[in-house]
C-alpha cells in the first residue's frame, strides 16, 4: 500500500472508510426490519437485489465527480446550479450528516447502556464517545482512514467467529421455502436498501483519494463486502430464530449472540465481545459523519475547519438527547435513510444531467 | 517548577480517570440466578389477588463461596445453592421481593434453565410467562425451557450436597442424547413458536423418590399456548423415530424365546413428505435406521445368521411401529394437535396452501392420513465375531 499523502486516502482506506460507515445500526436491527418487510424466508436474495441500488447511486455519483476532478460535492455542486441553489443542497447534506451522527451516536449509547453498562448514564457514554470522535476528526481525514483500518479486520474477524459459532443452531429448514411465495417478497427492498446505504460518502471522499480512476473498485468492494456481511448476519439470524421468531425482537442479532454457549471455552458471553467490536465499528460511523458535516460547513463557508468541528460538537450533544426513546430513535433512523436515498439517489442524477446539458462550467 | 506542577495535577487527574469500572461488583458480590422455577402461587389471607395471577417463583442462586469451600470440607458445608421463593403476580416482582431478602443484588445473565409446573402451564399462556425473559436483556436466551409434572419448586431441590439442580437438569437433557429425551428446548428457539402459535412439545421434568428424571413430553396447544397433557417415555420414542430428532438410543425387544437383546441405533433418517391432491394433505414418513446389537441374552447367541437376522429386523422394526402409532394416535385422537412440526414440511413444500390453513393447522393434522414405513438395518453385532 502506497503511503498516505497529508489530508489524502488511498483508495484502499477509501474502501474501508466506506465499508466502515456502511455497517452500522444495521448489523443488530436489520434483520427485524428485513423480516417483517419480506415475510417470508427469502430475505437473503431480497439483500442481494437490494444491494444493487446503492451500487447504481455510487455509479451516477462517481460519474458527476470525474466532470469535477479533486472537489468535493460541497465544492463543485455551486457550478452546477448555482451559487445559492448550490449552497443549499451542501446545506442540506451537512445537515443529513449531522443527523447521522447524532443516530449513530445515541444508538450506540443506547445499546452500551442495554445491554454493557447499565447503570453509566446515557448522557455520560454519549460525552465520551463524541469527545473521542472529535480528538480523532481533526485530526482530518487521514487518521479516520488509518483507525478505521485498524477496525476494520477485528469487525470481520469477530463477524466470521460469532457466524460460525452460530453454526450449531442453524436450521435449514428456517430458510426454506426458496421463493415460496413466488417472486413478489424478494423486490421488496426498502429497508434493505436503505441499511446498505453508506457508499453515498464517495460523493465527498473522492476529492481525497489519490488515485481517483480507480473509484469504480472502491465503490464495487464498498458494496460488497457490507453485503456479504450483511447476508451473514441474516442467513445466521435466521437460520437460528426463523423469520417469525425475530419479527419482534428489537435487536435480532444480539439474542442469536446470547442463545449459544461453549461451556468449553470457559467464557459464555459472547455478545460483550461483539458489542465492544460493534461500538467501536459505529465509533468510526459517526466520526465520518462528523468529519463530513464539519468538511461541508468549512467548504460552504470557505473557512477553517477547527471551528466548525468543535461548533459542531455541543449541538450534536444535545440533539442526541432529543429523542425520548428506541421508538423515537429508530423512526429518526427510517427518516435518515429516506433522505439519503433523495439526497444521494435522485439529487446527483438531476445534478449530472444539468451537468450534461450546461457543459462544464470551470 | 510549573512543568512538575503540571505533571502532578495530571497524576491526579489520571487517578479519577484512569481507575476504571467503579461501579464494578466482584463475583462474589452477586446472587447469580442459575435456574428459575414458576408455580401457582398460593393465596395468602389477607390479599384480596385474583388467585389465577399469582405466581410463585423459585430462584435458584448459586452459593459461590460455598462451592469453592465444598472442596475442603463438603461434610460441615451447606449446599452449593440457595433457592428463594416468593409468591406475587409478576415474575418481575417477585425478583424484586426476593433482593430484599438476599445480601447481592440479583444477576441473571448466566441462568440456564426455566422450569414451569404443569399446573400452571394448564391454566396460563406461556407467551405470558416468558414474556419477561423476552425483554429483560439482561435474561439469556440459551435457557431451557421445561415443564414440570408436578411442583418445580421441587425439581429445583435436591438433598445431594453436591449437586445444584438446575445445572444437573440441563447437563442431563444435554448430555444424554437418548431417544426417550427431547432435544432442548431454548428459550430463543421458543420465539418462533410462540409468536406463530405453533403447537410443541416441551421437556418434562419430574422428581421422583428425591431424583429429578427427565421422562415424557408437555404437549403444549399452540392455540392457547397452554399445557394439553403428557407424552409418556414411548411416546416420545415415537417422535424420535418420526423426526429423527437424535440418532442415539437403544430399542430392547425379546424374540420368541424370551431372550432380550438390545439393538443400539447408530444412524437415524426420516424423511417426512407431505402430498397435496385434490386439496387433501397426506404425509408419508421414510423411516430408515441403522444400527448394531450390543447386548444378547441368550446362551446359543445365533443372531449372526441370516434367517435369525431378518427377524430380528422385523422384531425391532415391530417395536418402532407400535411407538410411532402409539405417538400418532394420541397427538392426532386425543389432542388434536401437530406437536412434532409436520407443518414446517407442508409450509416447506406448499407455501400457498399452507398460508390459507396454517390458522387451523392443528384441526387438518389431526385429520390427515400419515403412512409411515421403517426400515432397520442390523450392520454389526458389536466387539464380538462368530465364524
Amino acid at each position: 500500500m502506497r503511503k498516505s499523502q497529508h489530508g489524502m486516502i488511498t483508495p484502499t482506506q477509501a474502501t474501508i472508510l466506506i465499508i466502515n460507515y456502511t455497517l452500522s445500526v444495521g448489523i443488530l436491527t436489520l434483520p427485524r426490519m428485513a423480516a417483517n418487510e419480506v415475510g417470508t424466508p427469502d430475505v437473503w436474495m431480497a439483500l442481494l437485489i437490494s444491494s444493487l441500488v446503492p451500487l447504481a447511486m455510487a455509479f451516477v455519483i462517481i460519474t458527476l465527480n470525474k466532470r469535477y476532478p479533486n472537489q468535493t460535492f460541497y465544492q463543485y455542486s455551486g457550478l452546477i446550479v448555482g451559487k445559492f441553489l448550490g449552497l443549499f443542497i451542501g446545506l442540506v447534506i451537512t445537515l443529513f450528516f449531522i443527523t447521522d451522527t447524532i443516530f449513530a451516536v445515541r444508538m450506540m449509547a443506547e445499546v452500551v447502556e442495554i445491554y454493557l453498562l447499565e447503570e453509566t448514564p446515557i448522557t455520560i457514554l454519549i460525552v465520551i464517545v463524541l469527545w473521542l470522535s472529535l480528538y480523532l476528526v481533526v485530526g482530518g481525514i487521514t487518521s479516520i482512514a488509518r483507525v478505521s483500518q485498524i477496525i476494520f479486520p477485528l469487525t470481520i474477524l469477530t463477524f466470521v467467529v460469532v457466524a460460525l459459532m452460530s453454526l450449531g443452531l442453524f436450521e435449514l429448514n428456517h430458510l426454506r421455502p426458496v421463493l415460496g411465495e413466488g417472486i413478489r417478497p424478494i423486490f421488496k427492498i426498502k429497508s434493505m436498501a436503505l441499511s446498505t446505504l453508506g457508499v453515498e460518502i464517495i460523493l465527498i471522499i473522492q476529492a481525497f483519494m489519490t488515485d481517483q480512476h480507480k473509484a469504480k473498485k472502491v465503490i464495487f468492494l464498498g458494496v460488497l463486502v457490507p453485503t456479504v456481511i450483511y447476508l451473514l448476519t441474516l442467513v445466521m439470524v435466521i437460520g437460528a430464530l426463523s423469520i417469525d421468531g425475530i419479527k419482534n425482537l428489537t435487536f435480532p442479532t444480539v439474542i442469536l449472540i446470547q442463545s449459544f454457549e461453549f461451556p468449553e471455552l470457559f467464557f459464555e458471553r459472547y455478545d460483550s465481545v461483539f458489542l465492544i467490536i460493534w461500538t467501536m465499528q459505529i465509533f468510526t460511523t459517526l466520526s465520518i459523519s462528523f468529519y463530513l458535516a464539519s468538511l461541508g460547513l468549512s467548504q460552504l463557508f470557505n473557512k477553517d475547519i477547527k471551528p466548525f468541528m468543535y461548533g459542531l460538537l455541543p449541538i450534536i450533544f444535545i440533539l442526541s438527547m432529543a429523542p425520548k426513546n428506541l421508538y423515537q430513535l429508530s423512526w429518526l433512523g427510517d427518516m435518515i435513510a429516506n433522505v439519503a436515498f433523495v439526497l444521494f439517489g435522485i439529487v446527483p442524477c438531476l445534478l449530472l444531467l444539468i451537468s450534461f446539458i450546461r457543459g462544464k462550467v470551470q | 517548577m510549573r512543568t512538575i506542577n503540571r505533571f502532578i495535577l495530571l497524576f491526579i487527574i489520571s487517578i479519577v480517570f484512569l481507575s476504571g469500572c467503579w461501579s464494578s461488583t466482584d463475583i462474589e458480590h452477586l446472587s447469580m440466578i442459575i435456574g428459575v422455577g414458576i408455580d401457582v402461587g398460593q393465596v395468602e389471607r389477607n390479599q384480596t389477588t385474583d388467585q389465577d395471577e399469582l405466581l410463585e417463583v423459585t430462584y435458584q442462586v448459586a452459593n459461590i463461596t460455598e462451592t469453592t469451600s465444598s472442596l475442603e470440607n463438603s461434610e460441615q458445608s451447606g449446599k452449593p445453592y440457595k433457592n428463594y421463593v416468593e409468591t406475587g403476580n409478576s415474575i418481575l416482582k417477585t425478583a424484586y421481593d426476593v433482593n430484599y431478602k438476599t445480601p447481592n443484588p440479583f444477576f441473571s445473565q448466566h441462568q440456564q434453565l426455566i422450569v414451569i409446573s404443569s399446573e400452571l402451564a394448564q391454566q396460563t399462556s406461556l407467551q405470558e410467562l416468558l414474556d419477561h425473559f423476552k425483554r429483560n436483556p439482561e435474561s439469556r436466551a440459551s435457557s431451557m425451557v421445561m415443564i414440570s409434572d408436578g411442583m418445580a419448586r421441587d425439581v429445583l431441590e435436591s438433598d445431594d450436597p453436591t449437586d445444584i439442580p438446575a445445572l444437573l437438569i440441563t447437563g442431563i437433557a444435554d448430555h444424554a442424547k437418548s431417544a426417550r429425551i427431547l432435544k432442548p428446548i431454548t428459550l430463543a428457539k421458543l420465539f418462533s413458536k410462540l409468536n406463530t402459535n405453533t403447537s410443541f412439545l416441551l421437556q418434562n421434568v419430574v422428581k421422583e423418590e428425591d431424583e429429578v428424571k427427565l421422562m415424557g413430553a408437555g404437549v403444549i396447544n399452540g392455540d392457547t399456548l397452554t399445557l394439553m397433557g403428557f407424552l409418556n417415555d414411548e411416546e416420545i420414542h415415537g417422535v424420535t423415530w418420526l423426526t429423527a430428532s437424535t440418532d442415539e438410543g437403544i430399542v430392547l425387544v425379546t424374540d420368541e424365546e424370551e431372550h432380550a437383546i438390545v439393538y443400539e441405533v447408530l444412524s437415524l433418517k426420516s424423511d417426512i413428505t407431505p402430498t397435496l391432491k385434490n386439496n387433501k394433505l397426506t404425509f408419508n414418513v421414510e423411516i430408515e435406521s441403522e444400527g448394531w446389537i450390543s447386548e444378547v441374552f441368550d446362551v446359543s447367541d445365533k443372531i449372526t445368521k441370516e434367517e435369525q437376522l431378518k427377524k430380528l429386523e422385523e422384531l425391532i422394526k415391530k417395536d418402532a411401529e407400535h411407538d410411532i402409532e402409539k405417538t400418532l394416535k394420541k397427538l392426532q385422537e386425543e389432542f388434536q394437535v401437530d406437536a412434532i412440526g409436520f407443518g414446517e414440511y407442508v409450509r416447506i413444500n406448499y407455501p400457498t396452501y399452507w398460508n390459507e390453513h396454517k390458522d387451523n393447522w392443528d384441526e387438518i393434522f389431526s385429520e390427515t392420513a400419515i403412512e409411515y414405513d421403517v426400515k432397520i438395518s442390523v450392520v454389526d453385532y458389536g466387539m464380538k465375531f462368530d465364524e
